[in-house]
């Protein structure tokens, strides 16, 4: 093996490397979000609820595994469901400014809760809790399903995708502030407050449906990882390479639009994570799809953990909506990596 | 070996080319000269299977209308006339995906090997590690030649693969090119915008004029000041010098 060739074995070396701290940090994050709260608790009976919970005494028990687990868990999940889709959206799309939100899906899930919680049916009993999400979702996939339709007799360029998007935006933007308008400060107080996003959602129902279509999506984006690598270097190229380029784009679309419009649906709107998740990956890393997409996920988990944290420091005792957090985080974050990255 | 015969291609309802045959033989550059928007783009993007025209093109004895992108895209390397491109991967990583068929999750030795030699052969090794958007367009160029270079093809289709060197590397790449596919027997298709590149290095020139094959033959008996005036309307003369190499001077405008 020549030089080059073993400098490329390292490289790849140190992307693993590189992977596993991202991993470490996500991992400390997600217990220092369980531990600090309201009344904050030990690493030790932490662990012991977690691991040993008959031993731990009750009121742990209730705190780590009713209240700060599943918050802490629907971090992460959405969080790495954000990063995946912002990865392969900007990938697909061959643009760094791309988003599963610029493109509108969240505006879709705006409007679909909003509707829910002006019509009453975010009040019903049990089915209430369902029925937000819901109608978050359909309402999201229904953005989704009309940027496909308009980008399908296009054969799926990334110009065409993008412009629908935006015009998605508006629309959804426009029905959103039309329901605000005629809504009752009651119901209003409650769309300001959902669109905000907010991980105090989570439930042990909502996060194996989230951690599910997570794994799913995962598995189907990353079978194509080196399609997705060629892909960057344009669509001519790609095609010379033996790739059906549309037909790729389409699916990664579907599957998108599947992850994201799941995640905002559960959690409400949480920007950022989806743009700069990649974007620290790409920095650290690079574009070799087979550690971007993976690093993108862990990026976005580490963002949304972090936030999630400093959400109980900054405001103790209360819950901050953690959709304004993110933003005032990470981009101090981001544009200290865009100062210091390298020519 | 590339058959083309009777090939034609429409842009909705514009004619982009018109009834081309010709070969291209194993061992031979084969050059396909001609004004700009005379359709040689578009002729190279059909032969390698990116637009579907009407006619045949059999390549290695197979009718390309019948097999999917993926198998085409086996049977031959395409260069395309670009070579911009923003990605963040090293020029290693980029000349590595000319092999994305054989690429398993893990990159094996033999692929190592393989982007090794064809670095080596390309005096590439030193820009390894080096971001490809970080380039220039003359090194992004070579770059992308030893990406389609990396699966060792029967057939090589390069659109304008010396459009961004300089005069020196212009020569070093096509002696490169005629030894390579001498020694391994590729079939070597490729457009040239300059003629006396064409002349020097071609075995065999095909020009294309209004979207049809004007004529084609050897060098020698292709480049003469009436085609130059038929097809680029230009009056030029043409010399002919000790090592037997013709020079084509444009004098002007018709």
């Amino acid at each position: 093996m020549s030089e080059a060739g073993f400098e490329y074995r390292t490289y790849t070396g140190k992307k693993i490397a590189m992977m596993g701290a991202g991993i470490i940090i996500c991992l400390i994050s997600f217990i220092l979000d369980i531990m600090i709260g309201s009344s904050n608790l030990s690493l030790s009976s932490v662990f012991t609820s977690l691991f040993n919970s008959s031993e731990a005494d009750s009121l742990t028990n209730v705190i780590i595994w009713k209240l700060r687990l599943p918050t802490a868990v629907m971090g992460i999940l959405v969080g790495a469901s954000l990063g995946l889709s912002g990865a392969a959206m900007q990938t697909i799309l061959n643009n760094p400014l791309a988003s599963p939100y610029t493109l509108g899906i969240s505006a879709g899930a705006g409007v679909g809760a909003s509707i829910a919680l002006l019509t009453g049916l975010g009040s019903l009993a049990v089915l209430g809790s369902f029925l937000i999400p819901l109608s978050a979702f359909v309402f999201a996939f229904l953005a989704c399903l009309g940027i496909y339709l308009i980008s399908k007799i296009k054969r799926f360029t990334p110009e065409t995708m993008v412009l629908s998007g935006i015009g998605m935006v508006f629309f959804f933007q426009a029905l959103q502030s039309f329901l605000q308008y005629t809504a009752s400060p009651e119901a209003l107080q409650s769309i300001v407050f959902w669109t905000f996003g907010s991980l105090q959602k989570a439930n042990w129902t909502n996060i194996p449906i989230i951690a599910v279509v997570f794994l799913i999506v995962f598995v189907i984006v990353y079978t194509h990882a080196w399609k997705l690598t060629a892909m960057k270097l344009g669509d001519e190229k790609a095609k010379a390479l033996g790739i059906d380029v549309e037909r790729l784009r389409m699916v990664m679309f579907i599957m998108i639009s599947l992850l994201t419009a799941t995640a905002v649906a559960f959690v409400g709107s949480i920007g950022f994570i989806g743009i700069v998740g990649p974007h620290i990956a790409r920095i650290l890393l690079g574009e070799d799809q087979r550690y971007y997409l993976p690093m993108s996920s862990i990026c976005g988990a580490a963002i949304l953990s972090i936030a999630s944290v400093a959400t109980k420091l900054v405001v103790p005792g209360a819950v901050f909506p953690i959709g304004i957090l993110t933003s005032m985080i990470g981009v101090p974050f981001f544009f200290i990596l865009i100062i210091k990255k390298k020519r | 070996m590339i058959e083309v015969k009777n090939l034609s291609f429409r842009y909705e309802k514009d004619p982009i080319i018109e009834d081309i045959s010709f070969c291209a033989r194993p061992g031979e550059i084969t050059a396909v000269v001609g004004a700009n928007g005379a359709g040689k783009t578009t002729l190279l993007k059909c032969i390698a299977g990116l637009e579907k025209g009407t006619g045949t093109v059999n390549i290695c004895g197979k009718d390309t209308g019948k097999l999917s992108r993926s198998k085409i895209s086996k049977l031959l390397s395409y260069l395309d006339q670009s070579t911009d491109c923003s990605a963040e991967l090293n020029v290693y990583e980029v000349i590595l995906l000319g092999r994305l068929q054989q690429l398993s999750f893990k990159v094996s030795d033999e692929d190592i090997e393989r982007v090794d030699e064809v670095m080596e052969m390309m005096s590439l090794t030193q820009f390894a590690d080096r971001r490809i958007s970080e380039l220039s367009g003359g090194q992004r160029q070579l770059v992308f030649i030893a990406q389609t270079l990396i699966k060792n093809p029967q057939i090589l289709i390069l659109d304008e693969p010396t459009s961004a060197l300089d005069l020196n590397h212009q020569f070093k790449i096509m002696e490169f090119l005629k030894s390579v596919t001498k020694e391994k027997h590729y079939t070597t298709l490729l457009t040239l915008h300059h003629l006396d590149i064409a002349a020097k290095y071609a075995d065999h020139v095909v020009v294309i004029n209004d979207r049809k094959v004007y004529t084609e033959d050897s060098p020698d008996k292709v480049f003469t000041e009436k085609m130059l005036r038929d097809v680029y309307e230009v009056n030029a003369e043409i010399y002919v010098d000790s090592m037997n190499d013709k020079h084509i001077v444009a004098l002007g405008s018709v």
